[in-house]
């Protein structure tokens, strides 16, 4: 009898349809999609306030009868989770496209923090063991996060919260849902709620590759530049001799050395440079004047800038640039007259940072 | 060692130590691996700075060395432009390597309007650090850089060499103006650069 049960059971878990959403949006009165701005008055993401106009959730599916539907913070599975609304829609009727909408009625006391907005369809009023759905539309802000990987947990805290106007939000409430992730599937690997500046530690359930951390479904503040094979290899710039003025590198030429910005950044850079110390000789003699200069479209063809031992904040290499931006670099030396011959180096480092900041 | 703490100590722990040791380990696996905050890249870059080297001559020395009007027969005869100091190579200060100077001439001393030749076997050549003037016997001059006998030796930038030259006049040596052309050449300490 027992095994017969058994079998029922997963022969009902086999043929049951799986269950997706074909539609879930936030959507204005007239029905476009909303994001929503941080409403200083009622200090959240509320709608219906001064800052946002009131938000619908349109939600298409053919089995969302009988289910409840609510919008909340989540990384993408339900065992971590904050309901942002008020209170769960009841779906009682769904129209011919198999859609409803319904007001959002977003709560001021729970939508304190950025997010991308998320829904949790469930058979449970308090959302429980609920299927969760991302929409595109997002409470805007972002989150700057550190974070530590031994091997086999992360743990993260989340730094800085910051609303669409830059500011940061100082409300402090368990509301930040922090989700790790599989960079390849996106596959929650673990999740966990916590406050601002409260460290959480989340498992990489035995798995070793790239990993990604969501807050509240949010990418955190990612930058990543690379350099061009070329410029990667070293810059180089030859025999020279003293006295000679202001002669190109070999290799950074005919847009050879370039500074990308990855594609996966998510908000746009500074790009600042320094040396770890002037060319030196062996002897410990140095030549200071090497110089730069970068274009956003041309091979630059004039040194502008001497190298600096500090990141340099004054001259960047480049500014508020995109996600994808190519930065193209060039670099000059003068020997002096009385340079020892022989070999001179240094390392040149090229930092990205947020644009406007000053965290290199 | 810690038996010895323990007598010494009777408030010591060893749990509290071996806590303290294992806290300070987690403490450095948890030191933030990555600020995703910023990103950095490094790259290297190089130059190699050449040799330079420049030497000049006391204007005497630029001008010409004479040895005036000479007797055949006679020898050992100082150049009269050469005296007193006058006859100088001097390593420029910004040269940037210790410098070899050599010495070698175009031809042997030749009879202006003729073909006749005073040997380089009279004609020699002596240098000092310029603290004294050069004396005999001097180095036969070569009509190749003469990499044996040196005009100076691994002279630092600033350093000069003071120069002199003697002649010698066969007999029966035809009588006229006879010249031609010295070349110094300053090159990097051990090497046989100028050719």
């Amino acid at each position: 009898m027992k095994k017969a049960i058994i079998v029922l059971a997963l022969f009902l878990i086999l043929i049951y349809p799986a269950f997706a959403l074909t539609e879930f949006k936030l959507i204005n009165s007239t029905g476009q999609a909303m994001n929503l701005s941080y409403d200083l008055n009622s200090t959240s993401y509320k709608d219906n306030s001064i800052t946002n106009p009131r938000a619908w959730v349109k939600v298409c599916g053919s089995d969302l009868l009988n289910k409840w539907v609510g919008l909340v913070y989540s990384g993408g599975n339900n065992s971590a989770f904050k309901i942002v609304s008020n209170l769960a829609k009841f779906i009682t009727s769904l129209d011919a496209s198999n859609c409803i909408t319904f007001p959002a009625d977003i709560s001021s006391f729970r939508a304190l923090y950025p997010s991308r907005i998320a829904c949790s369809v469930s058979s449970s009023p308090d959302l429980s063991n609920g299927n969760i759905y991302f929409s595109d539309e997002y409470m805007i802000g972002k989150y700057r996060v550190q974070q530590t990987d031994n091997g086999t947990h992360v743990e993260v805290r989340v730094k800085n919260i910051i609303d669409d106007q830059g500011n940061e939000i100082t409300v402090n409430q368990s509301f930040l849902v922090v989700t790790l992730i599989r960079k390849d599937t996106k596959e929650v690997l673990d999740s966990a709620v916590t406050y601002k500046n409260v460290s959480v530690t989340l498992s990489r359930s035995g798995y070793n590759g790239d990993v990604e951390i969501l807050i509240n479904g949010m990418k955190p503040v990612y930058i990543a530049i690379s350099l061009s094979p070329t410029l990667a290899s070293g810059i180089t710039y030859g025999t020279l001799d003293p006295g000679d003025v202001n002669v190109s590198s070999q290799n950074c030429i005919n847009k050879a050395c370039n500074i990308t910005v990855s594609q996966d950044t998510n908000v746009n850079v500074d790009i600042v440079m320094k040396v770890n110390a002037y060319l030196t000789h062996q002897s410990g003699s140095t030549i200071e004047t090497q110089y730069w200069n970068s274009s956003l479209t041309q091979q630059p063809t004039l040194p502008a800038y001497q190298v600096s031992l500090t990141y340099d904040y004054t001259h960047k290499v480049a500014e508020n640039v995109s996600p994808g931006t190519d930065v193209i670099f060039g670099t000059w030396v003068s020997i002096p007259t009385d340079a020892a011959t022989g070999l001179y180096n240094n390392t040149i480092y090229f930092c990205a940072q947020e644009a406007g900041l000053n965290e290199c | 060692m810690l038996k010895y703490l323990k007598y010494k100590n009777k408030n010591f722990d060893m749990k509290k130590l071996l806590g303290l040791i294992v806290s300070l380990f987690a403490w450095i696996l948890l030191v933030p691996i990555c600020l995703p905050q910023t990103s950095i890249q490094t790259t290297t870059s190089n130059v190699t700075v050449s040799a330079y080297i420049s030497i000049s001559l006391s204007t005497p020395l630029a001008s010409g060395v004479q040895f005036g009007q000479l007797n055949p027969g006679t020898s050992d005869n100082p150049s009269t432009t050469c005296q007193n100091y006058a006859c100088n190579i001097t390593v420029s200060s910004d040269t940037n390597v210790n410098v070899d100077i050599v010495l070698k001439a175009n031809a042997p001393l030749t009879r202006q309007g003729g073909t006749e030749t005073i040997p380089n076997s009279g004609y020699t050549w002596n240098s000092t650090d310029g603290t004294t003037m050069p004396s005999l016997p001097g180095y036969e001059l070569s009509t190749s850089y003469d990499y044996t006998n040196k005009v100076g030796s691994n002279l630092a930038p600033g350093e000069l060499r003071t120069w002199q030259a003697w002649l010698d006049i066969p007999s029966g040596q035809i009588a006229g103006n006879y010249n031609n052309t010295l070349y110094f050449c300053g090159q990097q300490t051990g090497t046989t650069d100028c050719g």
